[in-house]
């Protein structure tokens, strides 16, 4: 129990050293790069928006 | 004298392009054929079926288009010696580089069960159970990997490649005519008008063409090939060939439906196997051998991919130079993907149709941030130099970007909600 409790604290030291080393994106933010960023941001969230409303539909439609 | 010798060095200069050319070849080759997965074979099929010869324009136009966004990756991986999910991190940091991370995953692992699904498909054709097809094929492509030489994998790889060629006697073998393939194939029109029907074709055919693993697969693939800067040159040429040769594949794919089940509406490849078998038996094997062949190309290159991602990112041993002991997890993903893919395309009653439509669902919410981040790094002049994009690059490249993302969102829009469209 001890070793895949361990197994799991060093998997999410991982995923915070991975956070720390790229906290500061090595991309200027130009503003085209921001508008790409917003774009793109701005399309998932329209994906996603879509998506769970076919979630719904197929859930309420049985 | 004089000519003797002018011709020995024409000879020796010819040789030793073909040399290099022998040696730098294999991701852009590998990538564009792979991109005839089975997905795509069934594409081509239903396209030759439904319009005929009628959009093999269309498929030409799409080469260029591939290679001119696959030829990015080649710059950006020899510039930075990066992989793809690696150069967002870096570049746009943790909130961009794990919503890369965890799509490609989950894009690639539903990709993979369709190239399953192919691949048993195809096989049951000729009666072998889908089990056994499940048991050969990850028995075949985890020694491929386990031998641990790249070269010796993307060597193999090419000789997969080799095999899909096999649509071009299967065409000959139908006996199509020529004249009519070249006079109605090579005129662009739109059969039947440009109907929503015809829409949804072409959107199926631009989604096949590119997929976000081409891109993290191609750049991983040139870092772990350890090719540089002054190789660019000839990745571009390996990656041209390949996007002629998947050109050519499709093309005569489609030759095959369009002369032999023209007038068919085709669900599957395996479909258009089983309806060639009864019209001509060779060119029906052909086919299906064609349909295994695509799947397991698809498949070795994709569960790549993800390996690939994942070492990148947690800064793990990810090379195919690597031994089992040097790169477990590498290794251990590589093979979870492949084992779990292929166990979900055994349950019974496991609803493969719904996860093939779902598979370019998901796709579409990774392509256009994968292709949205390759052209902003490729702008970058601190990262690129002097490889970065010139202005024509930028304006075609834009172009391409933004065309495929509004296709490939129509595709989508039209498998999630088939009612909103006009049939």
């Amino acid at each position: 129990m001890e070793r895949i409790l361990d197994t799991f604290r060093d998997f999410f030291e991982a995923i915070r050293e991975i956070n720390e080393k790229y906290k500061n994106p090595r991309l200027k933010m130009t503003p085209m790069v921001n508008i790409s960023l917003l774009m793109l941001r701005l399309y998932l969230l329209g994906m996603m928006v879509l998506l769970f409303y076919k979630f719904i539909t197929v859930v309420l439609g049985g | 004298m004089n000519l003797v010798s002018k011709l020995y060095y024409t000879n020796r200069r010819i040789m030793k392009f073909l040399r290099l050319l022998a040696i730098i070849a294999g991701p852009g080759i590998l990538v564009m054929v792979a991109d005839n997965d089975a997905g795509g074979i069934a594409t081509y099929s239903a396209t030759g079926a439904k319009y005929g010869y009628g959009l093999i324009w269309f498929l030409v136009l799409l080469g260029p288009i591939a290679y001119s966004v696959q030829e990015m990756t080649v710059r950006l991986g020899a510039v930075t010696k990066r992989g793809h999910a690696e150069a967002i991190f870096d570049a746009f940091g943790p909130f961009w580089g794990w919503f890369s991370f965890f799509d490609l995953s989950l894009t690639n692992w539903l990709t993979l069960i369709s190239e399953f699904i192919g691949m048993t498909a195809a096989l049951h054709i000729f009666g072998i159970p889908p089990w056994i097809t499940v048991i050969i094929v990850s028995l075949l492509m985890g020694g491929m990997v386990l031998q641990g030489r790249y070269w010796t994998w993307e060597k193999i790889a090419l000789v997969f490649c080799i095999v899909n060629l096999i649509y071009i006697p299967a065409a000959f073998l139908v006996h199509p005519d020529w004249k009519e393939v070249l006079s109605v194939g090579l005129i662009p029109h739109f059969p039947g008008g440009l109907t929503a029907t015809m829409f949804f074709f072409l959107m199926a055919n631009v989604g096949t063409t590119i997929a976000p693993w081409m891109v993290f697969f191609q750049q991983s693939a040139v870092v772990d090939k350890s090719l540089k800067e002054k190789d660019i040159l000839w990745s571009r040429l390996d990656t041209a060939t390949g996007a002629v040769f998947t050109v050519v594949v499709a093309i005569f794919c489609i030759v095959v439906t369009g002369t032999v089940l023209y007038g068919i509406d085709i669900e599957s490849a395996s479909q258009a196997a089983i309806g060639l078998m009864n019209t001509n038996k060779l060119a029906g094997t052909f086919m299906a051998i064609g349909l295994f062949d695509a799947g397991f190309l698809g498949a070795i290159c994709i569960s790549l991919s993800s390996s690939w991602a994942l070492g990148e990112v947690f800064g793990w041993a990810h090379s195919l130079n690597n031994k089992v002991r040097e790169a477990p997890w590498f290794y251990a993903y590589y093979l979870l993907a492949l084992l779990t893919a292929g166990a979900v395309t055994l349950i019974p009653g496991a609803p493969l149709i719904v996860i093939t439509l779902f598979v370019q669902v998901v796709a579409t919410t990774l392509l256009p941030a994968a292709l949205v981040f390759l052209i902003l790094l490729l702008n970058n002049e601190e990262l690129m130099g002097k490889y970065k994009n010139t202005t024509l690059q930028n304006i075609v490249n834009f172009s391409i970007v933004i065309g495929l993302i509004i296709l490939s969102t129509g595709y989508s829009l039209t498998t999630l909600f088939p009612q909103w469209f006009p049939k």
